[in-house]
């Protein structure tokens, strides 16, 4: 009883959880800089960069504003925060999955708990009475709107195309477990030609939701004062700027696992090649799948956001919801019925 | 082991908060041209910030006129502790040629605590680099003195 | 949607970073011509206050303290932070005390770290401390010994020494002074130089049309005639004698002299005049001299077009020399004898017989006549005329000319391509 305590309590803090969230996403969050700024032809700040940042804002006096909700206003980046870290519990890391949350029908809570970190950020922006914040929210909400469209659509055509090849009795599946065990038996979902466009419309999500470059009207600092945040300062700013490296850790992680998810299978069998076996075996597979989870969640990054950052401008707010609604929801789409009549 | 951190790190992360009293634009383009591929100023960790609640160093152009000058105080007050306030540029110094109009506020040291000077008209982006990054030694101080 | 930069991102990618991996504690040059931190030349400088005169953002200071030898210790202070580096102040130094130097680390917390000063000692008019104090009176004495004097020699603490016999008292020098040591009256004839204010830099003596400055390195002067004002009454009578007399000749006090006869009234004089004071009224042909303010700088005679002023050094002229010309032409006997100081009735005897008579006669007053037996209406005359006085029409051939407008230039007499117009 006390073991499984300790062990909850391990996976929340420290692997899954907050400490190896932390580590890696502010790593991705530097290694995307990096890259943009390679992109751009700079040298770009130092991949730790991010951790510099989050320090020195720990170290910054927190200013309330007066017309704030002192409550809210110290609570919200939290509460975000926590959502985020809850969400990176439920996406497996190949084989691996936290016993607790295996057969749990996790794409919807994931679904759920995406939103979560937006609307943290929002009632933090609202709390300040900052006008600034007040247009950031608003556009805020319109590009959550406009993202969540088509995850859901993607989202739907992934769980079909598994259900039906392993004749769930509705017909689709909502495990992401099940997505990655199907996965790992008869190879990534990135091979089938009918999921492809889905795979390129959820790459599209990924810098919308992190509100990442160019579709991040929301926080657009040279001509709102970075919307929400305007008035953080100190520590609560830094837990936004970490939510905000976790969120892509998060994004390209389930990206990974949804669709390359049958890349871990030979990790286990190479450990086993070694002469590795039992604990010691464990272990090591472990320690491969979570660097090969890193690396590819770098190329999905390098791709989705340092790329479209480097190469795009600043999106209007109506811009972005357009485009989501039509290009990226009609890829979604097209998968959807391409999975439907059974491709 | 987190205060040395946070100590290191105060120095490897100003964000810069620019602030235009009344500036002929020359020192802003120059500002701007320190964060160009040229010359990377990111590369050190500055950031321009958008906000004053999120900067560290402050960075003053422009013989501050009647009018901003409220503005400028205000917007100075916002930055969180420790901040550094950088006059870029000799107007901000001492008014410039502006000196002696009627719309001039007059040198940014009469209000508040000036850390660091970099004069020329405008300055060359080496030397606000030179500037900036002395500004970041004096952030590193005032964290150091701020616990104590 | 377009995305032109996509190549681009992917092949910087790959390559090298542009960027200038600009170190910010290590020393470097700006580029050739850079133009950045002052370094000031205190043995060089003469404190003629020129910088401080032209620096647009006032950055330029000086103080000055007296030693106990009674010499000057100048202080003089650059601050950068109100600098524009125009460099102005390096342009009008004529001594080459200030430099601008290639280096931009102008970086400080303080103010004084922004400061370049140097201090010297600008050495007391006199060179040793006793003989200073008679020094002081002697050059305010200069000027009155120099009247009865014969020799006027530059003085050799660096300041001018005035030479009245050639002064005109026309204020330029004084107008010039940096230092605003010079006062210069000219109804009284002054000429006063402020020992303490003056700083020797010379400016006056190149400011001096007449070269009545003397500097240190000038040859000395030796003064002719005892005293210009003597001469100046001399003049006057002269001139009265002139109408009566048959020449005009120059005046000897430097003014000038109408010569009527050639006179036109253009009134060119009266505006070229840098001390405005002439009078000339082209309706009533007056030339009215103004004796108090004018200087005699003789610009007057420079631009006349028709020679009619003389100035000291040039030959004089019979007063009725040109009326000699008219007097067959004109009918009445009148005409050249008001050749006066006003003319203003003989133009007005001379129009009437103008018209009349068929060869075409020059007028006498300096304007144009036409010859209409030779002139084509080609009107080149009339667009020629820097005045706008002549209207030719080409298809009812008229030939105007505006009489109050006519300067009597001659312009249209030179194109004329059939000479049809006379002079």
């Amino acid at each position: 009883m006390i073991l499984d305590a300790l062990k909850t309590l391990i996976y929340v803090l420290i692997f899954p959880g907050f400490l190896f969230c932390f580590l890696t996403g502010l790593l991705l969050a530097g290694i995307d800089r990096k890259l943009v700024a390679r992109m751009q032809k700079r040298v770009g700040p130092p991949i730790l960069q991010p951790f510099y940042d989050f320090f020195k804002l720990c170290g910054k006096q927190t200013i309330v504003p007066a017309a704030a909700n002192k409550t809210v206003f110290l609570v919200a980046p939290l509460l975000g925060l926590a959502a985020l870290v809850v969400l990176q519990l439920f996406i497996p890391v190949f084989q691996f999955q936290i016993p607790a949350f295996a057969n749990v029908a996790d794409l919807i809570v994931i679904l759920y708990l995406l939103l979560i970190p937006a609307v943290s950020i929002i009632l933090g922006g609202a709390s300040t009475g900052s006008p600034y914040a007040g247009i950031g929210l608003s556009r805020e909400m319109v590009t959550v709107l406009a993202c969540e469209l088509p995850l859901v659509l993607v989202l739907l055509s992934v769980g079909r195309s598994v259900g039906v090849a392993i004749g769930a009795k509705e017909g689709i599946t909502f495990s992401l477990s099940t997505i990655v065990r199907y996965q790992l038996e008869s190879g990534s979902l990135i091979c089938k030609a009918s999921l492809i466009p889905a795979a390129i419309a959820f790459l599209l999500v990924i810098p919308g939701e992190t509100g990442n470059h160019p579709f991040d009207a929301a926080e657009a600092e040279t001509e709102i004062c970075e919307g929400m945040l305007a008035e953080y300062s100190g520590a609560p700013l830094g837990v936004y700027k970490l939510s905000h490296a976790i969120k892509m850790l998060t994004m390209t992680s389930l990206f990974v696992m949804l669709f390359f998810g049958g890349i871990g299978t030979g990790i286990g069998n190479l450990v086993a090649l070694i002469g590795l076996t039992g604990g010691a075996a464990a272990a090591v597979t472990m320690l491969l799948d979570v660097l090969v989870l890193f690396v590819l969640c770098v190329i999905v990054t390098a791709v989705g956001i340092s790329f479209v950052h480097a190469v795009t401008a600043r999106l209007k707010i109506e811009q972005i919801f357009k485009y989501y609604w039509t290009v990226v929801s009609a890829l979604a789409l097209l998968s959807l019925v391409l999975v439907w009549y059974g491709l | 082991m987190f205060k040395k951190l946070i100590e290191e790190s105060t120095g490897k992360s100003p964000w810069l908060f620019h602030i235009n009293a009344g500036s002929c634009n020359g020192c802003d383009i120059e500002l701007v041209s320190v964060l160009t591929p040229r010359y990377d100023a990111e590369r050190l960790g500055f950031k321009l910030a958008g906000s004053p609640r999120h900067a560290d160093i402050v960075v003053v152009t422009g013989p501050i006129t009647q009018q901003s000058l409220p503005r400028v105080l205000r917007s100075i007050e916002q930055v969180p502790d420790p901040k550094c306030i950088v006059t870029m540029g000799s107007c901000p110094q001492s008014g410039n040629v502006f000196r002696g109009s009627y719309s001039v506020a007059g040198p940014l040291s009469k209000y508040v605590h000036v850390d660091v000077d970099v004069a020329g008209c405008t300055p060359k982006p080496e030397a606000v680099i030179d500037g900036l990054y002395l500004a970041t030694q004096i952030l590193q101080e005032k964290r150091k003195g701020m616990k104590k | 949607m377009d995305f032109p930069f996509i190549k681009e991102a992917l092949s910087q990618l790959f390559s090298k970073p542009s960027c200038q991996m600009y170190v910010p504690d290590k020393t470097k040059e700006g580029a050739p011509n850079y133009r950045g931190r002052i370094v000031f030349h205190p043995d060089k400088c003469i404190n003629c206050m020129m910088c401080e005169r032209v620096c647009s953002g006032n950055a330029i200071t000086h103080v000055i303290e007296k030693t106990p030898e009674g010499d000057d210790k100048v202080t003089r202070t650059f601050y950068l932070g109100s600098c524009t580096f125009c460099a102005t102040c390096m342009d009008f130094c004529g001594h080459g005390a200030i430099e601008f130097t290639r280096d931009y680390h102008m970086i400080a917390t303080k103010e004084e770290d922004l400061m370049v000063s140097g201090t010297f000692i600008k050495k007391a008019p006199v060179k040793k401390a006793p003989a200073a104090k008679p020094a002081a009176p002697a050059p305010a004495a200069a000027p009155a010994p120099a009247e009865g004097g014969k020799v006027i020699k530059p003085r050799d603490d660096g300041k001018p020494v005035q030479v009245p016999s050639k002064c005109v008292y026309c204020t330029i020098c004084a107008k010039k002074c940096p230092a605003g040591a010079l006062e210069v009256d000219r109804a009284n004839k002054t000429w006063k130089l402020d020992e303490d204010n003056c700083v020797g830099c010379g400016t006056c003596a190149e400011a001096c049309p007449k070269k009545a400055i003397l500097m240190p390195g000038d040859e000395p002067v030796t003064e002719a005639a005892p005293a210009a004002p003597a001469a100046a009454p001399a003049p006057k009578a002269e001139e009265k004698a002139a109408p009566a007399g048959a020449m005009i000749s120059p005046r000897e006090d430097g003014k000038p002299v109408q010569v009527p006869s050639k006179c036109v009234y253009c009134t060119i004089c009266a505006k070229k005049c840098p001390a405005g004071a002439l009078e000339v009224d082209r309706a009533n042909k007056t030339w009215t001299l103004d004796e108090d303010n004018c200087v005699g700088c003789g610009t007057c005679a420079e631009a006349c077009p028709k020679k009619a002023i003389l100035m000291p050094g040039d030959e004089p002229v019979p007063a009725d020399a040109p009326a000699a010309a008219p007097a067959p032409k004109a009918a009445a006997p009148a005409a050249p004898a008001p050749k006066k100081e006003e003319p203003a009735p003989a133009p007005k005897a001379e129009e009437k017989p103008a018209e009349p008579p068929k060869p075409v006669q020059p007028r006498d007053d300096g304007r144009p006549v036409q010859d209409p037996s030779k002139c084509i209406y080609c009107t080149i005359c009339a667009r020629k005329c820097p005045v706008g006085a002549l209207e030719v029409d080409r298809t009812a051939k008229t030939w105007k000319l505006d009489e109050d407008v006519c300067i009597g230039c001659g312009n249209c007499y030179e194109v004329c391509p059939k000479k049809a117009i006379l002079l």
